[in-house]
Protein backbone atom coordinates (compact mmCIF):
# COMPACT_ATOMS: atom_id res chain seq x y z
CA UNK A 1 0.00 0.00 0.00
CA UNK A 2 1.65 3.30 -1.14
CA UNK A 3 1.58 6.22 1.23
CA UNK A 4 -0.07 8.43 -0.68
CA UNK A 5 -3.73 8.75 -2.39
CA UNK A 6 -3.67 7.33 -5.82
CA UNK A 7 -4.38 10.74 -7.18
CA UNK A 8 -0.50 11.89 -6.41
CA UNK A 9 0.42 9.87 -9.49
CA UNK A 10 -2.00 10.35 -11.76
CA UNK A 11 -2.96 13.82 -11.27
CA UNK A 12 -4.17 14.66 -14.43
CA UNK A 13 -6.13 12.13 -16.93
CA UNK A 14 -8.09 12.91 -20.29
CA UNK A 15 -11.50 13.14 -19.72
CA UNK A 16 -14.07 12.47 -22.91
CA UNK A 17 -17.25 13.72 -23.30
CA UNK A 18 -20.15 13.06 -25.37
CA UNK A 19 -23.11 15.70 -25.30
CA UNK A 20 -25.75 15.25 -27.99
CA UNK A 21 -28.43 18.23 -28.20
CA UNK A 22 -31.79 18.59 -30.80
CA UNK A 23 -33.09 21.80 -31.37
CA UNK A 24 -36.68 22.78 -32.88
CA UNK A 25 -37.83 26.24 -33.97
CA UNK A 26 -41.51 26.48 -34.24
CA UNK A 27 -41.52 30.19 -34.96
CA UNK A 28 -39.05 32.70 -35.92
CA UNK A 29 -38.70 34.04 -32.74
CA UNK A 30 -38.86 30.23 -30.71
CA UNK A 31 -36.25 27.65 -30.21
CA UNK A 32 -36.87 24.75 -28.33
CA UNK A 33 -33.65 22.73 -27.67
CA UNK A 34 -33.15 19.16 -26.05
CA UNK A 35 -29.62 18.59 -24.97
CA UNK A 36 -28.30 15.91 -22.93
CA UNK A 37 -24.95 16.15 -21.11
CA UNK A 38 -22.26 13.82 -21.05
CA UNK A 39 -23.67 10.35 -22.23
CA UNK A 40 -20.36 8.18 -21.78
CA UNK A 41 -20.56 9.19 -18.34
CA UNK A 42 -23.92 7.22 -18.08
CA UNK A 43 -21.69 3.96 -18.73
CA UNK A 44 -18.92 4.97 -16.64
CA UNK A 45 -19.99 3.91 -13.22
CA UNK B 1 -15.76 16.42 -58.20
CA UNK B 2 -14.41 18.69 -61.37
CA UNK B 3 -12.15 21.05 -61.50
CA UNK B 4 -15.36 24.21 -61.31
CA UNK B 5 -16.88 22.10 -58.29
CA UNK B 6 -13.63 22.53 -56.67
CA UNK B 7 -13.29 26.13 -57.18
CA UNK B 8 -17.02 26.79 -56.05
CA UNK B 9 -16.37 24.86 -53.13
CA UNK B 10 -13.45 26.59 -51.89
CA UNK B 11 -14.66 29.80 -52.79
CA UNK B 12 -17.67 28.66 -50.54
CA UNK B 13 -15.18 27.61 -47.23
CA UNK B 14 -12.68 29.90 -48.10
CA UNK B 15 -15.73 32.68 -47.74
CA UNK B 16 -17.24 31.06 -44.72
CA UNK B 17 -13.73 31.59 -42.69
CA UNK B 18 -13.76 34.70 -43.94
CA UNK B 19 -17.06 35.93 -42.91
CA UNK B 20 -16.70 34.48 -39.32
CA UNK B 21 -13.54 36.19 -38.96
CA UNK B 22 -14.58 39.67 -40.54
CA UNK B 23 -18.43 39.96 -39.38
CA UNK B 24 -17.73 37.98 -35.59
CA UNK B 25 -14.82 39.98 -33.72
CA UNK B 26 -13.54 43.12 -35.27
CA UNK B 27 -13.05 46.54 -36.34
CA UNK B 28 -12.82 46.77 -40.12
CA UNK B 29 -10.24 48.65 -41.17
CA UNK B 30 -12.39 50.71 -43.57
CA UNK B 31 -14.61 51.69 -40.66
CA UNK B 32 -16.16 54.53 -42.91
CA UNK B 33 -18.09 51.98 -45.05
CA UNK B 34 -21.40 51.25 -43.64
CA UNK B 35 -21.73 47.78 -41.82
CA UNK B 36 -24.65 47.23 -44.18
CA UNK B 37 -22.67 47.62 -47.55
CA UNK B 38 -20.16 45.18 -46.14
CA UNK B 39 -22.61 42.33 -45.64
CA UNK B 40 -23.60 42.89 -49.33
CA UNK B 41 -19.85 43.56 -50.65
CA UNK B 42 -18.23 40.82 -49.46
CA UNK B 43 -20.40 37.96 -50.82
CA UNK B 44 -19.23 39.28 -54.37
CA UNK B 45 -15.76 39.22 -53.92
CA UNK B 46 -13.34 37.24 -55.66
CA UNK B 47 -11.16 34.42 -53.92
CA UNK B 48 -7.77 36.72 -54.58
CA UNK B 49 -9.85 39.73 -53.86
CA UNK B 50 -10.40 37.89 -50.38
CA UNK B 51 -7.46 37.12 -49.62
CA UNK B 52 -5.94 40.48 -49.79
CA UNK B 53 -9.31 41.63 -47.72
CA UNK B 54 -7.20 43.64 -44.99
CA UNK B 55 -9.06 43.92 -41.21
CA UNK B 56 -7.53 44.54 -38.19
CA UNK B 57 -7.76 41.16 -36.31
CA UNK B 58 -8.07 40.62 -32.36
CA UNK B 59 -3.98 39.35 -32.46
CA UNK B 60 -2.74 42.94 -33.19
CA UNK B 61 -2.82 46.44 -33.59
CA UNK B 62 -2.38 47.17 -36.95
CA UNK B 63 -3.79 46.32 -40.55
CA UNK B 64 -3.50 43.13 -41.71
CA UNK B 65 -4.57 40.40 -43.48
CA UNK B 66 -5.60 36.99 -42.04
CA UNK B 67 -2.60 35.13 -43.48
CA UNK B 68 -0.21 37.22 -41.78
CA UNK B 69 -2.51 37.22 -38.35
CA UNK B 70 0.60 37.13 -35.46
CA UNK B 71 -1.33 34.91 -33.61
CA UNK B 72 -3.41 32.14 -33.86
CA UNK B 73 -6.80 32.82 -32.73
CA UNK B 74 -10.95 31.53 -32.54
CA UNK B 75 -14.07 33.34 -32.49
CA UNK B 76 -17.28 32.01 -30.95
CA UNK B 77 -20.01 33.57 -32.14
CA UNK B 78 -23.54 33.47 -30.54
CA UNK B 79 -25.47 31.43 -32.93
CA UNK B 80 -22.37 29.11 -32.03
CA UNK B 81 -22.72 29.21 -28.34
CA UNK B 82 -26.20 28.83 -28.93
CA UNK B 83 -26.00 25.46 -31.26
CA UNK B 84 -23.52 24.32 -29.20
CA UNK B 85 -25.50 23.81 -25.94
CA UNK B 86 -22.91 25.02 -23.62
CA UNK B 87 -24.14 26.26 -20.18
CA UNK B 88 -21.31 28.27 -19.14
CA UNK B 89 -18.50 29.80 -20.83
CA UNK B 90 -15.91 27.01 -19.47
CA UNK B 91 -18.28 24.30 -21.44
CA UNK B 92 -17.94 26.89 -24.81
CA UNK B 93 -14.09 27.26 -24.52
CA UNK B 94 -13.51 23.31 -24.09
CA UNK B 95 -16.11 22.99 -27.36
CA UNK B 96 -14.11 25.43 -29.62
CA UNK B 97 -11.18 25.89 -28.48
CA UNK B 98 -8.28 23.60 -29.61
CA UNK B 99 -5.23 23.20 -27.10
CA UNK B 100 -7.44 24.93 -23.90
CA UNK B 101 -7.24 22.58 -20.95
CA UNK B 102 -9.36 22.95 -17.87
CA UNK B 103 -8.02 20.88 -15.01
CA UNK B 104 -10.51 20.55 -12.43
CA UNK B 105 -9.92 20.69 -8.61
CA UNK B 106 -11.56 20.51 -5.24
CA UNK B 107 -11.26 24.07 -3.93
CA UNK B 108 -12.48 26.52 -7.01
CA UNK B 109 -12.49 27.12 -10.71
CA UNK B 110 -11.30 24.54 -12.88
CA UNK B 111 -7.16 25.58 -13.31
CA UNK B 112 -7.35 27.38 -17.50
CA UNK B 113 -4.83 27.01 -19.69
CA UNK B 114 -3.70 27.15 -23.05
CA UNK B 115 -1.47 24.79 -24.89
CA UNK B 116 -0.36 23.32 -21.68
CA UNK B 117 0.77 26.54 -20.10
CA UNK B 118 -1.76 26.29 -17.02
CA UNK B 119 -1.96 27.47 -13.37
CA UNK B 120 -3.55 26.51 -10.38
CA UNK B 121 -4.49 30.13 -9.51
CA UNK B 122 -5.46 30.91 -12.96
CA UNK B 123 -2.94 33.86 -13.94
CA UNK B 124 -1.28 32.67 -16.98
CA UNK B 125 -4.81 33.56 -18.89
CA UNK B 126 -6.13 37.22 -19.22
CA UNK B 127 -9.73 37.22 -18.82
CA UNK B 128 -12.04 40.45 -20.54
CA UNK B 129 -15.07 41.81 -21.25
CA UNK B 130 -15.20 44.56 -23.89
CA UNK B 131 -11.25 45.25 -23.62
CA UNK B 132 -11.74 45.49 -19.81
CA UNK B 133 -9.27 43.23 -17.63
CA UNK B 134 -11.68 41.60 -15.07
CA UNK B 135 -8.60 39.01 -13.61
CA UNK B 136 -8.50 39.16 -10.07
CA UNK B 137 -5.14 40.44 -8.93
CA UNK B 138 -5.04 38.88 -5.31
CA UNK B 139 -6.19 35.14 -5.85
CA UNK B 140 -8.38 33.54 -8.56
CA UNK B 141 -7.18 35.35 -11.65
CA UNK B 142 -9.28 34.50 -14.43
CA UNK B 143 -11.90 33.39 -12.64
CA UNK B 144 -15.24 36.32 -13.17
CA UNK B 145 -18.29 35.44 -15.25
CA UNK B 146 -16.64 31.74 -16.38
CA UNK B 147 -19.42 29.74 -14.54
CA UNK B 148 -22.39 31.97 -15.35
CA UNK B 149 -25.41 30.13 -16.56
CA UNK B 150 -26.71 32.65 -18.89
CA UNK B 151 -24.59 33.31 -22.22
CA UNK B 152 -27.31 35.30 -23.95
CA UNK B 153 -25.68 38.72 -23.72
CA UNK B 154 -22.50 37.63 -25.55
CA UNK B 155 -21.78 38.68 -28.95
CA UNK B 156 -18.73 37.20 -29.88
CA UNK B 157 -15.73 35.72 -27.97
CA UNK B 158 -12.17 36.48 -29.71
CA UNK B 159 -9.60 33.29 -28.50
CA UNK B 160 -5.95 33.81 -28.80
CA UNK B 161 -4.09 30.62 -28.38
CA UNK B 162 -0.91 32.17 -27.33
CA UNK B 163 0.76 34.55 -25.46
CA UNK B 164 -1.14 38.50 -25.94
CA UNK B 165 0.84 40.66 -24.03
CA UNK B 166 1.99 43.16 -26.45
CA UNK B 167 -1.24 43.83 -27.30
CA UNK B 168 -3.67 43.39 -24.52
CA UNK B 169 -0.60 43.92 -21.31
CA UNK B 170 0.85 42.22 -18.67
CA UNK B 171 -0.96 38.84 -17.85
CA UNK B 172 -1.97 37.53 -21.32
CA UNK B 173 0.85 34.87 -20.63
CA UNK B 174 -0.79 31.46 -22.15
CA UNK B 175 -3.81 33.39 -23.92
CA UNK B 176 -6.54 35.85 -24.24
CA UNK B 177 -10.17 35.36 -23.58
CA UNK B 178 -11.90 38.76 -24.67
CA UNK B 179 -15.82 38.19 -24.47
CA UNK B 180 -18.05 40.96 -26.67
CA UNK B 181 -21.16 41.48 -25.52
CA UNK B 182 -24.25 42.83 -27.22
CA UNK B 183 -24.50 46.60 -27.79
CA UNK B 184 -27.46 48.50 -29.11
CA UNK B 185 -25.76 48.10 -32.13
CA UNK B 186 -25.67 44.25 -32.66
CA UNK B 187 -29.07 43.74 -30.93
CA UNK B 188 -32.25 45.09 -29.41
CA UNK B 189 -35.32 43.89 -28.36
CA UNK B 190 -35.99 40.86 -25.71
CA UNK B 191 -34.20 37.55 -25.44
CA UNK B 192 -35.30 35.01 -22.85
CA UNK B 193 -34.43 31.50 -22.09
CA UNK B 194 -35.91 29.15 -19.58
CA UNK B 195 -33.88 26.18 -18.75
CA UNK B 196 -34.66 22.73 -16.86
CA UNK B 197 -32.66 20.19 -15.60
CA UNK B 198 -29.40 19.25 -15.67
CA UNK B 199 -27.82 16.09 -17.02
CA UNK B 200 -30.96 16.11 -19.51
CA UNK B 201 -32.03 19.66 -20.08
CA UNK B 202 -34.94 21.42 -21.77
CA UNK B 203 -34.37 24.95 -22.77
CA UNK B 204 -36.74 26.96 -24.49
CA UNK B 205 -35.43 30.46 -25.99
CA UNK B 206 -37.60 33.51 -27.25
CA UNK B 207 -36.42 36.71 -29.12
CA UNK B 208 -38.71 38.85 -29.76
CA UNK B 209 -37.05 42.05 -31.17
CA UNK B 210 -38.65 45.90 -30.19
CA UNK B 211 -37.30 46.66 -33.89
CA UNK B 212 -35.63 44.55 -36.43
CA UNK B 213 -32.57 42.47 -35.05
CA UNK B 214 -29.77 43.93 -36.00
CA UNK B 215 -26.53 41.68 -36.65
CA UNK B 216 -23.54 43.97 -37.41
CA UNK B 217 -20.22 43.85 -36.64
CA UNK B 218 -19.33 46.40 -33.64
CA UNK B 219 -17.99 49.49 -35.00
CA UNK B 220 -15.64 49.84 -31.90
CA UNK B 221 -12.57 47.92 -32.22
CA UNK B 222 -12.12 44.94 -29.54
CA UNK B 223 -9.13 46.55 -27.93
Amino acid sequence: MGLSEPGYEQAFRGNYYLNLGTEYMPTNKLTIRFDAYNILGWLDS
Amino acid sequence: MSTSAQKKLARVALLSTMMASILAPVALAQQSTAADSLDASVFDLSLEELLQLEIIPSTTLTVTDLRHSPAASTIISQEMLVSSGARSLDEALEIYVPNMQFMRNHHGAAAMGVRTILSSTNNKVLLLVNGRVINHRLQQGAFSERDLPTLGDIHHIDVIRGPGSAVYGPGAVAGVINIITQSHQTFTGLDTTIRLGGRWMVRCRYIGALTERKIKPPITTTL
